[in-house]
């Protein structure tokens, strides 16, 4: 079961507030500005900013 | 046993699954129905569950304790993060829960600015968590003994100090929730000398705390004793 469109539309980064994107791979929630990825687990995001990956670049997210 | 290995614990748990907090939210809000409900720290969903909403947004760092809140009461929409992080956009919700979980928090006043940020104007907030009065310190110690994931219960000034000028205090009631010690003791799966030491420090307490605290004892042993849970009902400004 993918996330309920209605929670993409309210969800934010937790460290800059601002909005985020669903992955390519539907995988992971992506932050642009802060270039953070947030892992799905179990149809639950974890939008844990220390379990973030950083990455250099998001495009391939 | 942490938090996620005690997500069945909470839900069959005396002390979460009934109370007069609940049933004073249910009667609070009998006449209203939220559009957006956001449950801080769910923990096995018990709160979120009684607040007529539409839609239920469930916080918790712990996924086992959102899978539980989810499969025992379908809450749906479950997020993983912290009560001072929140991942959501400005003005999301109307209603902002969170119930016996502040005391766990590592900054209850960040908690309380992003409550204000994510609720839209005039939203609501219903926070019921541990009261200490005189017994302060010797709670706070044991509560510690007990799970050290125990940050703080607060006095009550200093809670209305966290809402500061971003909430306005619409009600306010203090319950006396008496706790069966034994299961109160084990809930986070505790070891015996740990379990021995929380006994201990009750046995120990002077008689005016434990008169405050209204501690019982069946054959030597504690059986049970009372604490304080405030119930604010806030507005935000």
């Amino acid at each position: 079961m993918a996330l309920k469109p209605e929670l993409i539309e309210v969800l934010a980064c937790p460290k800059c507030k601002t909005g985020v994107r669903v992955s390519k791979n539907g995988k992971s929630i992506v932050c642009d500005t802060c270039r953070l990825v947030y892992e799905i687990k179990d149809d639950i995001p974890v939008m844990l900013i220390d379990e973030a990956k950083q990455v250099e670049n998001t495009e391939e997210y | 046993m942490g938090f996620s290995e005690a997500a069945f614990n909470y839900y069959i748990s005396s002390d979460h699954i009934k109370g007069d907090d609940l049933d004073l939210i249910r009667k609070n809000f009998k006449n209203n129905e939220f559009e957006c409900l956001l449950d801080v720290a769910t923990g096995a969903g018990h709160c979120a569950a009684a607040v007529p909403a539409k839609r239920r947004c469930t916080l918790d760092p712990s996924i086992p304790m959102l899978k539980t809140a989810k499969e025992k009461f379908t809450l749906n929409t479950p997020v993983c993060a912290v009560a001072e992080a929140m991942p959501f956009a400005d003005n999301t919700f109307d209603i902002v829960t969170c119930r016996i979980a502040m005391h766990h928090f590592k900054s209850p006043d960040l908690f309380f600015r992003e409550a204000k940020r994510v609720l839209r104007p005039l939203g609501w907030m219903i926070l019921i968590d541990n009261i200490v009065d005189v017994e302060d310190s010797y709670l706070n110690v044991i509560e510690y003994i007990r799970d050290s994931t125990h940050v703080r219960s607060y006095r009550l000034d200093e809670i209305l100090d966290f809402a500061g000028n971003d909430f306005r205090l619409i009600d306010y009631t203090c319950l006396f929730k008496k706790h069966d010690f034994p299961e109160w003791a084990s809930r986070l799966g505790g070891e015996a000398e740990t379990l021995e030491r929380i006994e201990n420090a009750f046995k120990d307490l002077p008689d005016d705390i434990q008169k405050e605290l209204e501690v019982e004892k069946t054959y030597g042993r504690i059986s049970a004793y009372t604490d304080k849970k405030g119930f604010f009902v806030f507005r935000s400004v």
